[in-house]
């Protein structure tokens, strides 16, 4: 039981990693100080888009589990010394250069790592030499750095806020609770009086500034992660805690802007773009307006009519078998607010003569699926069985062909999950996002397009509604609202079809992923 | 085929000189090693030795494989499993066996007739601290005879083929290994099969087609059936100390296809 608040740094591990930590002899150490998810919600402000994955349809225990960065490390560095391999660990250096040999077929001299102690009153300067340098150092790899191996991609001109919230409803722990504690499952740990709400959802909630993400932990915290410009990354680290609070339960438990299909609500041909109206101008379109004895026009309303139709049964569908469901509202912020930049990047090369690169020296991801540390260990997991095969043949661990066949096993699994991601953030990134700085006095004026059904529901009336303010997805011009339409309809239907999302959700946790965990 | 295989034998028996040992070199077969140099070490090399980088690890596998078998090391890590162990390697060539198997514990020591192949082999080891306690001489198997030296395991890989004298070899080698606490002293040899497929791959596909091999450097004419490396194994007489025959092990003629796939003819 964790009587301390959670440390800001977390990751979300997939079953997979946790399969690997466990067969290294790690995971005995963080299981108690990790919290599982089993349902993971995703939804947008702008749009009646949902999407929910449940760990029970798939009939396994849990979706992934969130853990603290510091406690990884320290269960490896333990399940290290508990093997008792030979291990000697340098803390407090840093790497001031890296030298190795010219040729990577035939490398006859080993690898030399030059490393710089931070105390230089205590600590001398050491050569190591080695027969393979793995960098796992990181987005800024001094490893990748001295390698002379350059990078690839982009900057999202976004940076993420990361920050720990507590829940309401969870007590101090008490003796007397605990004994009489009727909650079947460790994944829930009974600390209050009463039952405490369970916090085992990961939310996601697509804003149309990026995505805001709350993630589960142990005793009633939270983790979240608010991705979005570097300017209003700055403001909401800026803001003091209780008005940082404010906004960020306005942000996750406003209502969508609307629920109707915005697309749909102009209706005359105006409003397309003029390709399509000249598309429809052309000559080949003469005969068949004339078969329908209707013009282009009104062949196009009847189109939308019947789209509109599908779209409106889809949505009123998802409503009724598995409708949006709100996060718990926030009580307090605990410990301090940081922030990173996110960039989406490809080393060149993930190896050079005696040297791999791993994790996020090779490859940077942006943070809204979760996969960042994922990807990483499965680098590691890979390269390890590389090591494994060659030293089981006596072969020399820098030898080029290891380093190749870990490069060619991991190049391309990694830059499709990069670009998939991408691809989810393309599909959800809004040119026309506008956010107002919150306060209270523009909650009353900002109720204007909110009925009153929604007024007496206490649920909102404390917060300020934002979606009234942001830009209305009905002025938007028509490609935006089409990839809203697109976007929210597709998030719907793979929403209802149970076996797509089951197969989605198996890729996210990397449990179809042929080449690891054997 | 018993009629032909004693008329090889006896032409082979005939021909043998009993005078110094480098005299049954054959001095061709050595020139073709002679230029190699650093290529050994050139898993890209075109002089020939290319072909060995993607072999060794399966041939290493086999040995580390079956003395573990043998010698009830099955349980330990691979990287365990031959230390300790007195192991000969005969015809070392650059050393790619020697320095594989020092790697896995084994205490390696290791001939060739060849002066410029010590040479390459010995400055190769010195890189790496577990492969600098490799013991390079140059040699040949008769000298060691003579010197009385046993060692647990004997290999004599990619080598029979360029001997003028397999019987004699076989025989010399078998001689040198001694099993110890009861357990089986091991040989391992391995070549290439004499069948047409062998002859196509080995001697055409890669010396003409491809060029993995320098044109020459098999002759057909010497490569062994298994069959015959059987009987050639299981004539050689051995001090009997715990077995009767010597206990054969050989990888079976295994040719390996740049791609690295592994045919077994």
């Amino acid at each position: 039981m964790a009587t301390d608040s959670p440390d800001v740094r977390v990751y979300a591990l997939s079953p997979n990693s946790i399969q690997f930590l466990d067969r290294i002899g790690a995971w005995k150490y963080i299981k108690d100080r990790s919290q599982p998810y089993t349902a993971m919600q995703i939804w947008e402000e702008s749009g009646p888009g949902l999407l929910r994955f449940s760990a029970d349809d798939m009939g396994a225990p849990a979706l992934g589990r969130i853990c603290e960065d510091q406690t990884i490390q320290t269960a490896i560095y333990q399940s290290i010394k508990d093997q008792g391999y030979n291990f000697s660990p340098y803390f407090g250096y840093s790497v001031d250069d890296v030298k190795l040999p010219a040729n990577g077929n035939n490398p006859s001299s080993p690898a030399v790592v030059k490393i710089e102690p931070k105390d230089t009153v205590n600590f001398q300067p050491k050569e190591l030499s080695a027969r393979l340098v793995v960098g796992a150092d990181g987005a800024n790899s001094m490893v990748r750095k001295f390698s002379g191996i350059s990078t690839w991609g982009w900057g999202y001109g976004q940076e993420a806020v990361v920050a720990t919230v507590r829940l309401p409803g969870y007590d101090q722990p008490t003796p007397e609770a605990n004994a009489d504690s009727t909650a079947s499952d460790s994944s829930a740990p009974n600390t209050g009086r009463r039952a405490a709400p369970r916090n085992n959802t990961a939310w996601q909630k697509y804003l149309t500034t990026g995505p805001l993400a709350l993630l589960p932990l142990w005793d009633g915290y939270a983790s979240i992660v608010w991705s979005t410009s570097i300017a209003e990354c700055k403001r909401l680290k800026a803001l003091p805690a209780d008005q940082f609070l404010l906004e960020l339960n306005a942000a996750l438990q406003s209502r969508p802007a609307t629920d109707k299909w915005s697309v749909f609500e102009k209706s005359d041909a105006t409003n397309l773009p003029p390709f399509i109206n000249n598309l429809f101008q052309a000559r080949p379109f003469g005969p068949v307006s004339n078969l329908f004895g209707k013009s282009p026009q009104e062949l196009l309303q009847a189109a939308k009519r019947e789209v509109a139709a599908v779209a409106d049964v889809l949505m009123a569908s998802a409503q009724m078998s598995d409708p949006l469901q709100y996060p718990p509202k926030l009580e307090a912020l605990c410990g301090p607010r940081v922030s990173f930049p996110l960039s989406f990047s490809q080393a060149r090369q993930y190896t050079a003569p005696r040297c791999a690169l791993v994790g996020d020296a090779a490859h940077s991801i942006h943070p809204q699926a979760g996969q960042g540390l994922n990807l990483g260990v499965q680098d590691a997991i890979t390269l390890s069985d590389c090591i494994v095969r060659t030293m089981s043949v006596g072969g020399d661990i820098g030898q080029a062909s290891l380093l190749k066949s870990y490069e060619k096993e991991r190049y391309v699994k990694n830059l499709s999950m990069m670009t998939l991601v991408d691809g989810i953030n393309t599909v959800f990134k809004d040119e026309h996002a506008t956010r107002p700085v919150a306060s209270s006095s523009s909650a009353a004026s900002a109720s204007s397009h909110t009925t009153n059904q929604d007024k007496k529901d206490t649920h909102e009336k404390d917060y300020v509604s934002f979606s009234a303010q942001a830009t209305r997805p009905g002025d938007l011009p028509f490609v935006p609202k089409m990839k809203q339409f697109l976007r929210s309809a597709g998030m719907l239907g793979i929403h209802q079809l149970g076996p797509v999302k089951n197969k989605i959700a198996k890729f996210a946790m990397g449990l179809d992923n042929s080449s690891t965990n054997k | 085929m018993l009629s032909t295989l004693g008329a090889r034998y006896i032409r082979h028996a005939s021909a043998r000189c009993r005078a110094l040992s480098y005299d049954r070199v054959n001095k061709e077969e050595l020139q073709k090693f002679a230029s190699v140099g650093s290529d050994w070490w050139d898993p890209n090399s075109k002089s020939g030795t290319g072909p060995l980088h993607d072999m060794n690890p399966v041939r290493v596998d086999f040995v580390r494989r079956s003395v573990a078998e043998a010698l009830n090391r099955t349980h330990l890590f691979e990287s365990q499993q031959l230390k300790g162990l007195n192991i000969l390697d005969v015809g070392c060539g650059g050393g790619l066996l020697s320095e594989s198997l020092a790697r896995l514990g084994a205490n390696m020591t290791s001939i060739d007739p060849a002066p410029e192949n010590i040479k390459v082999a010995s400055s190769h080891s010195r890189n790496d601290p577990l492969t600098a306690t490799i013991n390079y001489k140059q040699s040949t198997i008769e000298e060691i005879l003579a010197s009385g030296q046993k060692f647990d395991v004997v290999c004599a890989l990619e080598v029979i083929e360029h001997v003028d004298d397999p019987r004699g070899f076989i025989q010399a080698c078998a001689q040198c290994v001694q099993g110890r606490d009861g357990a089986p002293g091991n040989l391992f040899v391995s070549t290439m099969n004499r069948t047409k497929k062998a002859h196509l791959m080995a001697v055409v596909g890669a010396e003409y087609v491809l060029g993995l091999l320098p044109p020459g450097t098999h002759e057909w004419n010497k490569f062994i059936t298994p069959d015959e490396l059987r009987i050639m194994v299981e004539s050689t007489p051995v001090e009997s100390q715990s077995n009767d025959n010597n206990d054969k092990q050989s990888s079976t003629m295994k040719f390996i296809k740049q791609n690295g796939i592994v045919l077994k003819p």
